[in-house]
């Protein structure tokens, strides 16, 4: 890739905002990427493989170096329709399988198919993949902490992993013989058909060849090449005499590739970074707003039972004044009655002994 | 770029930091917005 | 506590926890010196078994129950479901702990955890966003629930600056575990040829957190059942309260659950997948919607309803199976629906999940037992 993390990092040290802005300009709004242009590929024409597995053997030797074993393979023991489907492993990165259809055996290969959008390289977690610009996706082992997630997505069921190793254990694919295309030779495979099935070239190339087939014969063949656009086109593209599901390639996959819609989610994650502590901050006042609107609520209500018996206890003590004052003016009545009534015997006693002197 | 994988690896890479700078930076505009309240 | 609380070693319990994980450690060794394949049944086809399904996936959405009781109170102001909030932070923390030690067994080379951080991002991945949210989720989990020890070991100082942090922790768990409880189901966006059309959808992670979140609730109410069990004499909740609780979990759960029926039923519609719902398959899918979304989601009605918590508590458990089995389901069951080699966990790998399981339990109760987990400190009552 042309720009990487470390060097977006770099140049956030060096001046950031200008990198962004530089980038923004250049960019319009809508994308499209067409992949490394004169990027290679490899066409396996089913119609003329006859299930020989020259190809098997010769990856196995071209590989030697970098699998820790390699699966034996005889020439010309060619796999059974009734066989068990093998799959690629970590010890024979391509296999051929045998699919009846009809009365006929179809023979097809599998390996990595070198996707133009590689889903193995979006979904790995340390970027341990790279789409090089000669078509190969190729995968770094010093990289890979061994989550196998790259194992668990790719469609093809073309990567394969070593569970026998402790120590280093690596995801395992076809690597499109990208020393040797470095060298300028064919990938081992395509050398090695005896038939011709297999045919290395430039990508776009590659495409024509397998129209002109399609036109030049379109009794034997299906019309569809297998590749040019599933899931956003692969490097490898096949031909068939039979509809693709026959051969165990789903018919219908989508043209979206797979890291346009594995990827698209991910486009959330920024929102929820950037929308909820606001969002959240909202909920939280709500709360605390409620608490408070609760709380003055019962703040009123003390204030007003203190006031009502602030009265209750005025009303009280006018009350007992009132009763006092009349207490008081009884006492004072009751006295004065009492002086009176004394003051009346007095004199009546007086009036008595006065009467009995004269 | 010429391949949708290294623009989306770019552009989600730049925007993990740019969202992650923004939560942050939320930090010091919700203090100063509930400041005077306290 | 220590008046009350005799902390003897040899008990049936410790004895069998002990030997569980005695055992593990014989498995763990095997798979460090010989590789996955001496210990696990992975394929090339199946790179995902249990250790990811159970691990993983269902260990991180049953420890969603930290987060969604935090924000209930914190930020929601739910304060009557507070003698839950310790618990389920403390089950949260052990739990996506133990989901680290999981996916350390699991990895290939785990010593190169700090890879994705350290040395080379891969931002397009979910795994990355998922492993990124984990590791800081981890480090929230941690400093939340520090206040039992600092209570514990009775360090007012720093018992005070958490507490201060509680409602940014809060929030910003909330943040990163809507991320990364997504993201788990954001993991199988990618495969929509290899995941059954019945579980995969454009949507799968809106599904699997609404999910998560009806899985931690479940799991609260779970965990508090057998801890106020377990611990009877420590709780300082008074059963009454405690059933008020669950009674008003259970609404939650129930609203969440019913919420998680009509998106599933809604992906139905929207990728015309009704007429998988008459093949085998279908017949599974129906088990887990009807028996594990709808029936919980109708007998926590009920057992709110009638206010029934014995009821809602196994209904709570429930749930939570129901939530395994989904996940199970999108890892490997429903997994390669096309292809005709089905994977079978070994037995060693479904040991090595149920002693990790035995390990939280262990340490649970050891901190449970010592610290304020289920009572509030005296000298710190009335505080948060």
């Amino acid at each position: 890739m042309s720009v990487s993390r470390r060097k977006f990092l770099q140049g956030m040290a060096a001046g950031g905002a200008t990198v962004l802005t530089a980038g923004a300009a250049k960019a319009s709004s809508i994308k499209h990427f067409d992949g490394h242009p004169g990027r290679f590929g490899l066409l396996h024409d089913t119609t003329l493989c006859v299930g020989c597995r020259s190809c098997e053997k010769a990856c196995g030797e071209v590989n030697a170096d970098s699998l820790k074993q390699v699966a034996a393979v005889t020439v010309g023991d060619k796999p059974k329709v009734d066989d068990k489907k093998r799959r690629v492993t970590p010890d024979s990165l391509t296999v051929v399988n045998a699919y009846a259809v009809g009365d006929k055996v179809v023979y097809r290969k599998h390996q990595c198919m070198h996707c133009n959008e590689p889903c193995c390289a979006s979904v790995c977690l340390v970027h341990a993949f790279e789409k090089t610009p000669e078509g190969p996706v190729l995968y770094d082992p010093d990289m890979c902490m061994g989550c196998r997630y790259c194992v668990t997505a790719c469609p093809y069921y073309a990567l394969s992993y070593e569970y026998d190793d402790p120590v280093t254990p690596r995801v395992m694919r076809c690597t499109m013989c990208l020393p040797r295309i470095r060298e300028g030779k064919n990938p081992g495979c395509a050398d090695a058909c005896p038939t011709g099935a297999i045919t290395f070239g430039k990508r776009e190339d590659l495409i024509e060849v397998a129209r002109a087939r399609l036109k030049k014969s379109p009794d034997d063949y299906v019309d569809h090449i297998f590749g040019e656009h599933e899931f956003g086109g692969t490097s490898w593209l096949t031909l068939a005499g039979t509809s693709f599901p026959n051969v165990g390639l789903a018919d219908g996959y989508t043209h979206t590739s797979l890291p346009e819609i594995g990827t698209g989610f991910l486009s959330v994650v920024p929102l929820v970074i950037t929308i909820y502590p606001g969002l959240l901050a909202g909920f939280y006042a709500f709360s605390k707003r409620a608490e408070r609107i609760g709380e003055e609520k019962a703040k009123a209500a003390v204030v007003e039972t203190l006031m009502q018996a602030d009265e209750e206890t005025k009303a009280k003590l006018a009350a007992a004044a009132k009763r006092a004052t009349k207490d008081k003016e009884q006492a004072i009545a009751a006295a004065v009655k009492k002086a009176l009534v004394e003051a009346e015997k007095k004199a009546a006693q007086a009036a008595a002994k006065e009467g009995a002197s004269s | 770029m010429e391949t949708l994988f290294d623009y989306l690896t770019y552009t989600k890479g730049v925007t993990y930091f740019v969202a992650f700078a923004l939560m942050v930076g939320f930090v010091p505009f919700f203090l100063f917005l509930t400041e005077r309240q306290k | 506590m220590s008046d009350h609380t005799e902390h003897r070693w040899v008990t049936p319990f410790n004895a069998v926890a002990a030997m569980i994980m005695g055992v593990a450690a014989v498995i763990l060794f095997l798979r460090f010196t010989q590789g996955l394949s001496a210990t696990t049944n992975l394929t090339h086809d199946y790179p995902w078994g249990l250790w990811i399904g159970f691990d993983v996936m269902s260990g991180v959405a049953l420890a969603a129950g930290g987060f969604t009781m935090s924000a209930a109170v914190y930020l929601f102001g739910m304060k009557e479901y507070k003698p839950v909030v310790r618990p389920a932070l403390l089950t949260a923390f052990l739990g996506y702990s133990l989901v680290v030690v999981g996916l350390l067994v699991d990895l290939g080379r785990p010593w190169r955890l700090p890879f994705p951080f350290f040395r080379q991002a891969g931002p397009t991945s979910a795994l990355f966003e998922v492993a990124l949210c984990v590791g800081l989720y981890l480090n929230v989990l941690f400093i939340e629930s520090t206040p039992l020890a600092l209570e514990w070991l009775g360090f007012k100082k720093l018992r005070k600056i958490v507490a201060s942090l509680t409602i940014a922790l809060t929030v910003f768990g909330v943040i990163l575990s809507t991320m990364h409880q997504s993201s788990l189901g954001a993991l199988f966006a990618i495969t929509p040829t290899k995941l059954h059309p019945l579980w995969y959808s454009e949507h799968i992670p809106v599904h699997f957190f609404v999910s998560a979140v009806a899985a931690g609730i479940s799991m609260v109410l779970v965990e508090s059942a057998l801890s106020h069990k377990v611990f009877h004499h420590l709780a300082e909740t008074p059963p009454e309260q405690m059933d008020k609780i669950t009674i008003g979990l259970a609404k939650g759960g129930a609203v969440v659950l019913a919420t998680y029926f009509a998106i599933k039923v809604v992906d139905l519609g929207l990728g015309d997948k009704w007429h998988y719902l008459g093949t085998g398959w279908g017949a599974w899918y129906l088990v887990e919607l009807l028996g594990f979304v709808g029936l919980p989601c109708i007998l926590y009605l009920i057992g709110f309803r009638e206010r029934m918590p014995r009821l809602i508590r196994w209904t709570a458990l429930w749930t939570v199976i129901g939530i395994m089995l989904n996940r199970f389901n999108v890892s490997f069951i429903a997994f390669n629906w096309q292809l005709e080699t089905r994977y079978v966990p070994h037995w060693m790998e479904i040991w090595v999940s149920v002693a990790l399981v035995t390990g939280g339990i262990v340490v649970f109760r050891w901190i449970a037992s010592r610290m304020p987990v289920l009572y509030e400190h005296p000298e710190y009552k009335g505080m948060h």
